[in-house]
């Protein structure tokens, strides 16, 4: 299993934003909701397109390329025209800092 | 003072003057002015992303948002021992070593040849050869329309240069090892490479990428190769690369009548790999067969891009793509066959077949025709599977075990492919890496 990598610091996520980090050799996408910090592959399951550009709505991010929506706690994929779940990474927080494992 | 890029397209503008003082002592104009014209080219295009149809599956942001810089020699960390524990054992070849791009003589092995075949490094070839590689360099891989050909136009500082003169035969392979060593920065390397192979004549040539550490760096390799009327030649491409770096490579082959191609590519290393093969048929009865395998596994990215023109009547080529999956690796096969008007009787033909060994790897697949002609034969399939149970129970019923009935069922098809390679000792290494990876594979499961 890989190890958990430093990413940025939490005062740098507000609620409700997503920034977009290059993690080793992968494109890591970091959001805050309610107060939690997730991560997932900065890449849209339908046609490899930064998320991170898109909105998010509570739990919801929104592609703005095609309007493809995924639930940034578990990947889900919620409307076409993705099919298949995004990748969700594990995310631990140590002195203010957010870390990232890459599964 | 290293030079830096970041992930504005215009630091690979600004740091060309500096590379060029830096690393040619005295560039001839012509050269200079192909390279300016290449990283305004570069200037224009950027990184592709993912909104290019070519890069529609390869998401590069990982490589454009990336920080690098021009690579150390970092020579302190290769010998004689690190070269042979890399190099095709029992392989009988003129061998050139480079690092980080840069070739290194002393480790080198060129035998010498009577024969008027030139084999030596392109920086060498500048001032010896100038004459053959002003007339070839850039002329075949498009610079204008190719942002990492641009880039590798700009920013190439050495790489191999095979000449080959009329009806004459390399009886030796050429053999290119070229190590990346463990840098402090992520390192950027264009390795460029030109092959001229003369009419009635032969070459093979081996280009064998590997790392000595796994850290992330940038590989974008260009190899332009020339044939004459009736020539002959294989080329290998063995990408065993650090599993954090990337790799983009670029093989374009210019061919005239009844010449002979046969290219072979071992997809094994990096973390995200593009693999561009694109010969041109150009003059009639010409010959061009292309083979790849592609193993990517846990998070590695690995894609095909096959672009085959067909620009004469007569001429025959066959693409045969394998590739295997595993964990959350991806996959991606873009071949497409062209055939030019006035191409008649053209016999193309685009194969690729895969194999997912679990649920998370995924692989997108696209074979194209565009033909512009009629009477030609053209076909192209695809296919996406798992192993077949049913063959695995038919080997288990004769009382072979289970993990050796999945060997036997992913060695031969691997086999498929590495079975083209006349160059036993390259296929037997291959083999044996393939191996080691099903090994790897079967353990985790």
């Amino acid at each position: 299993m890989s190890d958990f990598h430093k990413v940025a610091p939490t005062s740098e996520i507000e609620e409700g934003e997503i920034k977009s980090f290059i993690v080793e050799s992968e494109i890591v996408a970091v959001c805050k909701v309610d107060g939690e910090y997730y991560a997932f592959k900065d890449e849209c399951s339908h046609q490899t397109l930064p998320l991170s550009d898109g909105d998010i709505q509570g739990e919801i991010v929104t592609c703005c390329y095609h309007g493809a929506e995924f639930n940034v706690k578990t990947g889900e994929a919620l409307c076409l025209p993705a099919t298949d779940p995004i990748e969700i990474f594990e995310v631990k927080i140590e002195n203010d800092e957010i870390f990232v494992k890459l599964g | 003072m290293a030079i830096e890029f970041n992930n504005k397209v215009e630091s690979y503008v600004n740091g060309l003057p500096e590379f060029q003082k830096t690393y040619f002592k005295e560039i001839p104009s012509w050269l200079s002015d192909i390279k300016n014209e290449a990283i305004k080219s570069f200037s224009k295009l950027g990184f592709p992303t993912p909104l290019d149809e070519d890069w529609r599956f390869t998401n590069l942001a990982p490589i454009s948002r990336n920080s690098f810089q021009i690579a150390s020699n970092g020579i302190s960390e290769v010998n004689k021992e690190s070269i042979d524990k890399f190099s095709i054992p029992s392989l009988d070849c003129h061998k050139l070593i480079f690092v980080n791009g840069r070739y290194v003589s002393d480790l080198s092995d060129i035998k010498s040849d009577a024969d008027g075949i030139v084999i030596k490094s392109l920086k060498e070839a500048l001032n010896s050869d100038k004459d053959l590689v002003e007339k070839h360099l850039g002329k075949y891989a498009e610079y204008k329309n190719d942002a990492f050909i641009s880039l590798n136009t700009a920013y190439f500082e050495d790489g191999v240069f095979v000449y080959v003169p009329k009806s004459k035969i390399a009886e030796k392979p050429v053999y290119v090892l070229n190590i990346s060593t463990n840098e402090e920065a992520q390192s950027l390397v264009n390795p460029r490479n030109l092959v001229i192979v003369e009419d009635n004549a032969e070459v093979k040539v081996v280009e064998h990428y590997v790392s000595t550490a796994q850290n992330v760096y940038l590989s974008n390799v260009v190899t332009e190769f020339v044939l004459g009327e009736n020539a002959n030649a294989e080329h290998y491409m063995l990408e065993l690369e650090s599993k954090k770096a990337f790799n983009i490579s670029t093989l374009r082959i210019q061919q005239k009548r009844s010449s002979n191609i046969k290219s072979h590519s071992i997809l094994l290393g990096g973390a995200i790999v593009r693999n561009n093969v694109h010969p041109v048929l150009n003059g009639e009865g010409c010959n061009s067969d292309i083979f790849g395998l592609y193993l990517p596994k846990d998070r590695q990215h690995m894609d095909n891009f096959m672009r085959v023109e067909h620009a004469s009547p007569h001429c025959d080529s066959r693409q045969f793509y394998n590739g295997i999956l595993d964990d959350k690796a991806r996959g991606v096969f873009h071949g497409r066959i062209v055939v030019h008007e006035g191409a008649m009787l053209t016999d193309a033909k685009q194969t690729n077949r895969n194999l997912l060994l679990s649920d998370t790897a995924q692989i997108d697949t696209k074979p194209q025709l565009e033909i512009y002609n009629y009477d030609v034969k053209c076909t192209h399939g695809a296919t996406i599977g798992q192993m077949d149970d049913e063959a695995i129970f038919y080997l288990k019923s004769r009382g072979i075990p289970n993990k050796e009935a999945r060997r036997i069922m992913l060695q031969s098809f691997t086999n498929e492919t590495l079975e083209s390679m006349s160059l036993e000792p390259v296929r037997e290494s291959m083999e044996n890496l393939i191996l080691e990876w099903f090994e790897e594979s079967f353990a985790n499961k």
